[in-house]
Formats: C-alpha cells, sequence, structure tokens
C-alpha cells in the first residue's frame, strides 16, 4: 500500500489510485472542475495543479538528508495535475504551498476570461463550482480588459438539456458523460482557443433517458433544464433529503422545496443504489405532488362526492367495514406505498375485517429496463410488500379479482394508495361493489368516482417512512413538505419563505394540506371500531416490523440513515461506508482550511 | 477659530471671555428672531417639500426603452431583511433572457433600508422620493409589477445620487 504524504498528511492508499483520488477517499478537496469520480480522467480544466515531489537519493539509493536531517525532496519544477497523476510511495504533494497557490489562481483567471458572469441570471448561481472557487481559490481581479468572446446561447441539446455556450468553461464532463455512462456519443467538442465550443453532431439529438444528469454535473451554468429554467433561484429551495417514488431502483433524491411545491428532483450520491445518477423520468415525477390533490375526504351521497371532515369520513368507513368480514371484502395493499403503511394495513386487513385476502397489483414497464438505473418495476416498494408477506395467504388472487368481482362475489373493497390506472378491466367492474374505500392522492384518478368514501392519502414528500428497493435495500426518508398533519415535522428542512410567510403574504399561498399518512387513516378508524392502537410515529411500526420479520432484525432509522440503507436479512452486516462525492454544494461547505507554508 | 488651541478657555477670544458681550449678543439673536416673519410650517398639501436625492421613499423599479432593467434574480428578494419583495422570473426572447413574471412589494413589510438598491446588480431598483404611503387594505399595500414601474427620467435624482455615493 503505497503511503504518501499530502499537505502534511501521512495518507495511505491502494496502488493505481491518482492523488484526487486518494485525497477524496480521506476527505480532504483538491479544487477541480473537470474531474468526476465516475468519468474518465480528461486533465483539461487545469485546476487540480499540485505541487509533486519525490524524495532525493544518491547513487547508493540512500535518501539525502538536509542539514536538518529530515529527508531532502525534489519536487517537479512545473505543477502537475492531481487528477491523471497516480499516487507513488514516499511521494509528497503540495496543494495549498504557494506555487500551488498561485497557479490554481492562474487558472482560475484564465478560465474567467470569457466567462460571461452573468450570474444574475444564471441558474446556477449559489451552487456554482465556478462560483465557489472564486472566491476560494481566486485573486478576484482579472487582467483581462478586451471584450469577452460571445457565443450562441439557448442552444437546444434536447428535450431536457438547454446549453448556452457563453457560460461554457470546457470541462468536457457532458461529453464524457454521454460517451460513457449515457452511452450516447453525441457531443463534441468543435472549434479551437478560445472559441472552442461543444456541439452535438449533425442530425442527432441529446435525448438519453440519462441526459438531464449532465445539467448536475455541469460545474457552470451552462447545462439547463427547460423544466426548471429560471423558475427559482437555488438559495430559494430547501433540500431535502429523499428516496424516489418513481420506480424500483430507489434512487437517492433530494428535493428542492419552495411555497410547498416540489419545484425540482436532484440526485443524491449513494454508492450502492444510483452512485451519483438519475433517469429522467424519475427526476420529472414530481406533479402529482403538486397538482390535483385530494384535500380532504370525500364521502359519496347519492353518486356525487362531497367534501366532509376527518370524523365524519372515519366514521361513516367504520360504520361500513364493520358488515363486510371475510372473503366479502379484499384489501388492496400498494407497493406505492411504504413498508410501515402495508405492514398495518395488513394489519387492519386481518384485526378489522377478518380476512388474509390481501393483495398488491404490480405495475410493470419492460421498456424502461436498461444496463444503469432502469428497472421495470414502476412502484418502490414491492420487495418490501412482497417481504412482508402481503397477499401470500390470501384466498382470492389477482387474477381471479375480475371474474369475482363480476359475480358479486366480493362485495366491499378497501384500496389503499392504488389507483387501477394500468388495469382498466378491474376499474370497470368498480361499481358493482356495494363498498368501497380509496386512500388517494389525486383528484382525477378514475377510481375516485366509483368510491364511497375517499380519504386524501400523503404521498411520499410528506410522509417519515422506509422503501424496499429491488436489491432488498431499505432506505429511510423524511418528509419534505408540509401537510396539516406533520406540520413543521422535527428536523424539516423549510425554505426561508416558506419559515416566515404570513397571511398577508402572497409569496406563498398557505395551501397546506389535509392529508394524511395512510397507517395514521387506519389507525384512525381502528380506534373508531374499539382497538386500541397507539402509534405515534412511524419509527414504533418500523420497529415492530424489525422485530416481526428476520428480514428487518437488526434495522432501525437510526441505523439505516447512517449506512444509506440496509440491505434486507443483514441488518447487523451493512455493507462499507462509501465515500460520497458532492460536486456543487448548496450552501459553502467548511473545507479544509488554507495555511500557507513556505515550501 | 484657532483650532490648535485644545481647551475651551483657550479658543475664547477676548471678547468672549468677557461674558457680558455675549448675553447681549445671544439676546439680540433672540429678539431679531422674534420679529421675523414665522416659516415655519409647510401648507401641506397644497405645499408639499421635495426631497434631495439622498431621500430613501418608496422603492420602485426602474423603467426604460418602455420595459423594466429588472432581470429578477431575486438578490432583492434574498436580501430584504423584512422579506417585504417577491420575485417569480419568467424567460423572454430579448438578449436579457429573463425578466420578472411577477415583482410584489409588500409595503406593510418593507422598512425603506434600501438594501435592496444595493445589492441590485442592474440598478433596476431604486428608493423614489415617494413619501406619501397610504392604504385602506393589506392586500393594497402590495404593490405589483403596474404600481412599481417609474419612469427612468423621473428618478433623475436618485440616479445620480447613487453614481456619486454608491
Amino acid at each position: 500500500m503505497p503511503q504518501f504524504e499530502f499537505d502534511g498528511q501521512l495518507i495511505e492508499t491502494k496502488p493505481g489510485k491518482t492523488i484526487i483520488e486518494a485525497a477524496y477517499d480521506n476527505g480532504l478537496a483538491v479544487p477541480h472542475f473537470c474531474w468526476h469520480p465516475d468519468l474518465p480522467v480528461a486533465g483539461n480544466c487545469r485546476m487540480c495543479l499540485v505541487q509533486v515531489g519525490m524524495p532525493a537519493r544518491d547513487r547508493e539509493g540512500n535518501y539525502e538528508l538536509d542539514e536538518n536531517g529530515n529527508k531532502k525532496i525534489n519536487f517537479i519544477p512545473k505543477m502537475q495535475i492531481a487528477c491523471a497523476s497516480p499516487v507513488q510511495d514516499g511521494m509528497v504533494v503540495k496543494s495549498i504551498s504557494d506555487e500551488a497557490i498561485e497557479s490554481q489562481e492562474a487558472v482560475m483567471e484564465f478560465l474567467l476570461i470569457n466567462h460571461p458572469l452573468d450570474c444574475p441570471i444564471c441558474d446556477e448561481a449559489g451552487e456554482c463550482k465556478l462560483q465557489e472557487y472564486s472566491f476560494k481559490h481566486s485573486k478576484g481581479q482579472s487582467r483581462f480588459e478586451e471584450e469577452k468572446n460571445h457565443k450562441p446561447k439557448r442552444q437546444v441539446w434536447g428535450p431536457n438539456v438547454v446549453f448556452d455556450a457563453e457560460r461554457c468553461i470546457s470541462c468536457s464532463r457532458c461529453i464524457r458523460f454521454a460517451q460513457e455512462v449515457a452511452k450516447q456519443d453525441v457531443l463534441t467538442f468543435v472549434q479551437r482557443g478560445d472559441h472552442v465550443t461543444i456541439e452535438l453532431f449533425d442530425g442527432t439529438t441529446f435525448d438519453s433517458p440519462y441526459s438531464m444528469n449532465v445539467i448536475d454535473i455541469c460545474p457552470v451554468g451552462a447545462l439547463t433544464s427547460p423544466d426548471f429554467r429560471f423558475e427559482a433561484r437555488v438559495w430559494e429551495l430547501s433540500s431535502n433529503e429523499s428516496i424516489s417514488h418513481f420506480d424500483g431502483t430507489g434512487t437517492n433524491i433530494n428535493l428542492g422545496v419552495r411555497n410547498n411545491e416540489i419545484l425540482r428532483i436532484t440526485p443524491r450520491n449513494n454508492m450502492y443504489v444510483n452512485k451519483y445518477w438519475i433517469r429522467d423520468d424519475a427526476r420529472l415525477s414530481y406533479d402529482f405532488v403538486n397538482k390535483n390533490r385530494v384535500t380532504k375526504p370525500l364521502i359519496s351521497k347519492d353518486g356525487i362526492l362531497e367534501d366532509v371532515e376527518w370524523e365524519e369520513a372515519i366514521k361513516f368507513a367504520a360504520n361500513k367495514l364493520e358488515n363486510f368480514k371475510g372473503d366479502q371484502i379484499v384489501f388492496i395493499a400498494s407497493s406505492k406505498a411504504t413498508n410501515e403503511d402495508n405492514y398495518i394495513f395488513n394489519k387492519f386487513a386481518s384485526e378489522i375485517s377478518n380476512t388474509t385476502n390481501v393483495l398488491y397489483f404490480a405495475h410493470i414497464d419492460e421498456s424502461r429496463k436498461d444496463d444503469l438505473l432502469g428497472v421495470s418495476d414502476m412502484t418502490p416498494n414491492t420487495k418490501g410488500v412482497e417481504e412482508l408477506g402481503l397477499g401470500k395467504d390470501s384466498r382470492i388472487k389477482a387474477d381471479e379479482l375480475v371474474t369475482k368481482l363480476k359475480t358479486g362475489e366480493i362485495r366491499a373493497m378497501y384500496v389503499m394508495e392504488e389507483d387501477f390506472e394500468d388495469y382498466p378491466e378491474i376499474l370497470e367492474q368498480l361499481e358493482k361493489l356495494s363498498f368501497l374505500a380509496v386512500h388517494s392522492y389525486n383528484s382525477n384518478k378514475k377510481i375516485n368516482s366509483y368510491a364511497d368514501v375517499v380519504l386524501p392519502a400523503s404521498t411520499f414528500a410528506e410522509i417519515e417512512g422506509t422503501y424496499t428497493n429491488l436489491d432488498g435495500r431499505v432506505q429511510h426518508f423524511t418528509p419534505a413538505l408540509v401537510t396539516k398533519e406533520n406540520f413543521r415535522y422535527m428536523g424539516m428542512k423549510m425554505s426561508r419563505l416558506d419559515k416566515f410567510g404570513a397571511d398577508n403574504d402572497r409569496w406563498t399561498n398557505h395551501e397546506i394540506r389535509d392529508s394524511k399518512q395512510s397507517w395514521k387513516i387506519l389507525q384512525n378508524i381502528a380506534k373508531e371500531l374499539g382497538k386500541n392502537w397507539n402509534y405515534t410515529k412511524s419509527s414504533q411500526i418500523f420497529d415492530e416490523i424489525a422485530d416481526n420479520y428476520n428480514n428487518f432484525n437488526d434495522m432501525d432509522y437510526n441505523r439505516l440513515d447512517e449506512f444509506q440503507g440496509l440491505v434486507l436479512g443483514k441488518g447487523n452486516n451493512p455493507d462499507p461506508k462509501a465515500v460520497n462525492y458532492i460536486s456543487h454544494y448548496l450552501k459553502p461547505q467548511q473545507t479544509q482550511k488554507i495555511v500557507k507554508y513556505k515550501g | 477659530m484657532n483650532n490648535r488651541k485644545n481647551t475651551e478657555a483657550e479658543r475664547l477670544t477676548f471678547w468672549e471671555k468677557m461674558y457680558i458681550p455675549e448675553i447681549a449678543r445671544g439676546l439680540g439673536i433672540t429678539l431679531r428672531q422674534m420679529f421675523k416673519p414665522k416659516d415655519f410650517v409647510r401648507q401641506y398639501p397644497e405645499q408639499r417639500w421635495e426631497p434631495t436625492g439622498s431621500f430613501r421613499g418608496r422603492p420602485v423599479l426602474v423603467e426604460e426603452d418602455g420595459g423594466e432593467r429588472c432581470v429578477a434574480c431575486g438578490l432583492c428578494a434574498r436580501v430584504c431583511p423584512a422579506l417585504a419583495i417577491e420575485v417569480q422570473a419568467g424567460e423572454t426572447p430579448k438578449d436579457k433572457e429573463r425578466y420578472p413574471e411577477k415583482f410584489e412589494i409588500n409595503m406593510l413589510r418593507c422598512i425603506f433600508c434600501s438594501y435592496c438598491e444595493e445589492v441590485c446588480p442592474e440598478e433596476a431598483i431604486v428608493m423614489s422620493k415617494d413619501y406619501e404611503i397610504v392604504y385602506t387594505s393589506p392586500q393594497e399595500a402590495i404593490l405589483g409589477k403596474e404600481e412599481l414601474l417609474v419612469p427612468k427620467a423621473k428618478l433623475q435624482d436618485r440616479l445620480e445620487f447613487l453614481r456619486q455615493y454608491k
């Protein structure tokens, strides 16, 4: 194992690692633009210049010593790039010596020559690497007095990517991403010198299902998304960690929230799940949280759904449910709901209605399957529902459901967070039921019109819970949006506007939805029917799951957070903690103090 | 008067040290004021006060070439200590790319600190001389773009002042 000295600190690393990789593995930062841990090394931004030296040896091979008895170091006269210099045993690297700082500042000055400095109108401002380094590694002034280059703006690369050539600093991260990760080699540098720009090959568009990741990895604001373009300044958003609701990958995400609305989804680094990336469809899948929500419980009166208060809806559902026991009723669980909700749902079915008829329906899209993150499963928690054993003992099988509905054998149905949009043959039969209760997110779903009672359920962005992805990794997430139920959940990050809005301010429209997490709705009904359930938070339910199911043993929310999720059956044997790389920070991070020393 | 002399006693002239003539002079000033025509009360609103360029009145948006200068960067909203400003950007085909789709100042929140003016990179929001700020309802006090836009010609004093002292 080679050992080398980095800014006076002795670092041990694996053979073959470059200086920047070894530094990042040990929590030390080297300024860089073009280097990305998952992309091939290009070495063209020159920002990571460091001073590299080896101990001097005499002809016999002994170390030469200086007058103080220390090893004499022969530094390479010119600075080396840390991203392409492999570590050697005994190497001495200085990233904050006077010479290194001088060359880093020179590179910054060079990069800023043709950068337009239109930060006020740039979407990246606030989380821009160039801005950050202008503070940390720049002199703060330029000697370039001539007019800056002008290049085309607003070039459309694909349906989800817009390119501004002026802002580009030619780091080639997007080109390498398109080649190596998205496997859609359509981007290239054209021209030379200060005229260099990036263009698509003739007749191509950059429409890979991963294309929007280039927006995240672009160190400046050259790449923007038409979806989020000019929508908000990044400092107006709160950034809450969550898990993608869209598919079975369990992509780790950050939710950007302002005015109680999700404005963007960005990927969060988890080396065991999605690495640094996210699929475009998962990224753009937040509309159902913001729009067309069921805001109040609804009860069908003479075929028309009417708003009622929660107490009335709960009482209504409880009274009706008492009439249907055993095989007359079927419970439809959902792989869109959390482990906690499904566990309580199962318990509810057996304790309230004495039935084991709990089913769930898969949502499959085979066309999404690919080698990177695409899976055919369109729900986040299929594995979790299977693991909890829902539907295992059911006497009604899913494929029989339509015929049973036709013959009228099933008279009631309780549906949690399922809309049957992919199963029209079931939707058609629903009006035959004498009682249908639905936990629903959205008001525009067809199933609501057949329901006797519609209970507004909270989406993944408003609840605390866990999803189990297709690899069996259980991941914990917390709310990002405010509802009446979770109002100011402990630790929830809120944007400044959301925090301080008053009633006469128009910048917040104060839509605080009256939806509830599914297990809370179920508990309320159970209480109405005389059960003594006393869960107050999701963690209690998860602890109960961990006690009852072997595969969930040794898991709790703190451990799930600590290890970025635990794999089923390996609760006491977590994967080693990976080094997370964050390319851009929303807020300036505390980094190592720059101490200039003579070297 | 001689500044090199430090104590008050040293700074006084001979006649000032004599005391009596100074009392007479002071009484003379008072007597003169007694018989001067009185001009302390302004006949507002017929007679209005015209503030100087340094006055910090109602913040307004500068209108130039038939549109706002503002590019909706949101820095004023960020810096505003009272959270009075809300900006929502939109895209325009013009060169500057973005414009404020919505720009609202809640005058009930505004504390006239002029931080918005100071932070503005486009000199698009400035403090006007408008000091008659009266509203009959809280909603009326939230000013939109129509109320805020003021032609550049009317703001010359303030812009001149900013160029000199900002």
